[in-house]
């Protein structure tokens, strides 16, 4: 049996490969992006790969490469059903309405105008998101219907970036000077 | 049954998405995951065809600047640079020496390219008209001109290729390809030729669907590919040349339907008469529910 383990320092590959070096278990490190990939993994029983939106060519290929590699039978994580929804808030509305999972109701509109009909009979405040984001990035609390309606507009010209510069340096300079880090709440024991 | 494409750019945005969702929930879709989810992807198009060992031209991606101009340095040329998505040779180009590679390289990495290039498209127009020479064809190159300022939705929404560049190798002294499909147990095809003075085949509505021009090693490949994937449909582009075995270019669950002349089954023997597509499409889908065509559910 042999393992292969994307190479990521700083994500989980760190321990995996710890954990492999403490109880023996044969592996190597490889680098999924390679053109020759395909090939390289077919000597393999199974693929480690902690692929996530800080990086972004696996927006462009992880689920690609993960399709693919599950039909050469070999085993990975986070397989196909583990991470199709990763970082999509759209796909995982669907899933778990899918399943009948309780969601908090969530709505999904494709069309300007279908978005603004829905507007007008909806309770405020809502909650905006990107499907993409995490750590609260790209979620704003809409308080009104004008609000509703200007990011609505927004959403159908020109859009949203995925990561805005300028919240980002809002939301660190907020976390500086929150007063629930000033000494109120001591940092997480494990007990 | 959805029949969606690169045309609507709302389907990009969540088709996937739905399908695997509502197979998680035990629904049939048309068409399944495993059969689209590579459409109109043709990066993943490379995975999948490597991993079942299917014989792909070969193929490049690189996600890197560095390593890609480090091999744009040391392969051979000319080469062919494609977009991951595109139709009807749309974002195809051939690049003839290093320093094309090289150009489109920093491209790739940096501003990128729009899927949707509106002075490609006005060329094809031209192309369309020399072959037609009638009004719909200009009428077509005169909304091409106008296009040039108005911006569709489709291109409005569609986002930018960049972060990844991909190439295939060229194969010289080739004036057509054979586009062959599989719907369950049957495969027909046709032979698209190049248009004039170019390398490209598809899209240039020179079509010939004489069965019998069609290399039997391009169907009998084609049945072995649609089994291996377990798609439920599936049109894949083959080059065929003499002592050659065929070789695929890329594939795509849906294609431009016509009446075809018949079809070859599994055995590949050919039967005579005209056949819909999409009949075959809801015939095998229908019977995958269970369900009889006299909508009784089967016991």
């Amino acid at each position: 049996m042999k393992i292969a383990i994307h190479d990521h320092p700083g994500s989980y590959s760190d321990r995996w490969i710890r954990y492999c070096q403490e109880n023996n278990i044969a592996y190597q490190t490889v680098n999924c992006y390679d053109n020759d990939f395909i090939t390289r993994i077919s000597e393999f029983d199974g693929l480690l790969w902690h692929w996530d939106l800080t990086d972004y060519k696996s927006a462009l290929a992880a689920r690609q490469l993960t399709f693919a590699i599950e039909k050469m039978g070999i085993k990975l994580f986070p397989d196909i059903r583990t991470s199709w929804f990763y970082n999509d808030k759209v796909g995982q509305k669907y899933l778990l309405e899918a399943i009948k999972a309780p969601l908090v109701k969530s709505y999904v509109f494709y069309s300007k105008k279908d978005a603004l009909e829905w507007v007008k009979n909806a309770t405020f405040p809502k909650v905006f998101k990107l499907r993409s984001g995490a750590g609260s990035s790209n979620v704003r609390l809409v308080e009104t219907k004008k609000k509703a309606k200007k990011l609505i507009n927004q959403a159908f010209g020109k859009g949203f970036h995925q990561i805005d510069p300028f919240y980002r340096l809002y939301d660190r300079i907020k976390i500086l000077f929150s007063p629930s880090l000033s000494g109120n709440i001591a940092p997480r024991k494990i007990t | 049954m959805w029949h969606w494409d690169l045309t609507d750019y709302k389907a990009t945005l969540f088709a996937r998405q739905l399908t695997l969702s509502l197979e998680s929930a035990g629904i049939k879709v048309f068409p399944g995951i495993k059969t689209g989810w590579h459409y109109n992807d043709k990066v993943g198009q490379k995975y999948l065809l490597e991993a079942i060992g299917a014989p792909l031209v070969k193929s490049y991606v690189f996600f890197s600047k560095k390593k890609a101009l480090r091999w744009a340095g040391e392969t051979t040329y000319p080469k062919v640079f494609k977009l991951r998505t595109g139709a009807g040779s749309s974002n195809v180009k051939l690049v003839k020496n290093k320093d094309a590679a090289q150009r489109l390289i920093r491209k790739a990495f940096g501003t990128g390219f729009p899927q949707i290039n509106p002075v490609s498209r006005l060329k094809e127009r031209l192309w369309i008209l020399r072959r037609d020479k009638n009004f719909s064809s200009l009428k077509k190159l005169a909304t091409g001109i106008i296009r040039l300022l108005i911006t569709k939705k489709v291109e409005k929404f569609s986002q930018r290729e960049k972060g990844y560049v991909y190439f295939q190798d060229y194969l010289a002294h080739n004036n057509n390809d054979t586009r062959i499909v599989v719907i369950g147990d049957r495969s027909f095809g046709m032979i698209r030729h190049c248009r004039i003075d170019d390398f490209r085949a598809s899209g240039s509505g020179l079509i010939d669907y004489n069965h019998k021009l069609i290399n039997i090693d391009c169907v009998r490949t084609a049945f072995d590919i649609a089994k291996k994937l377990n798609v439920q449909s599936i049109a894949i582009d083959f080059i065929k040349k003499a002592d050659v075995p065929c070789q695929i270019i890329e594939i795509s669950y849906a294609f431009i339907p016509f009446k075809f002349p018949g079809y070859w089954d599994t055995d590949l023997v050919w039967h005579e008469g005209e056949i819909i597509p999409e009949e075959f499409m809801i015939e095998d889908f229908i019977q995958s529910l269970g369900i009889n065509l006299n909508n009784k559910k089967i016991v």
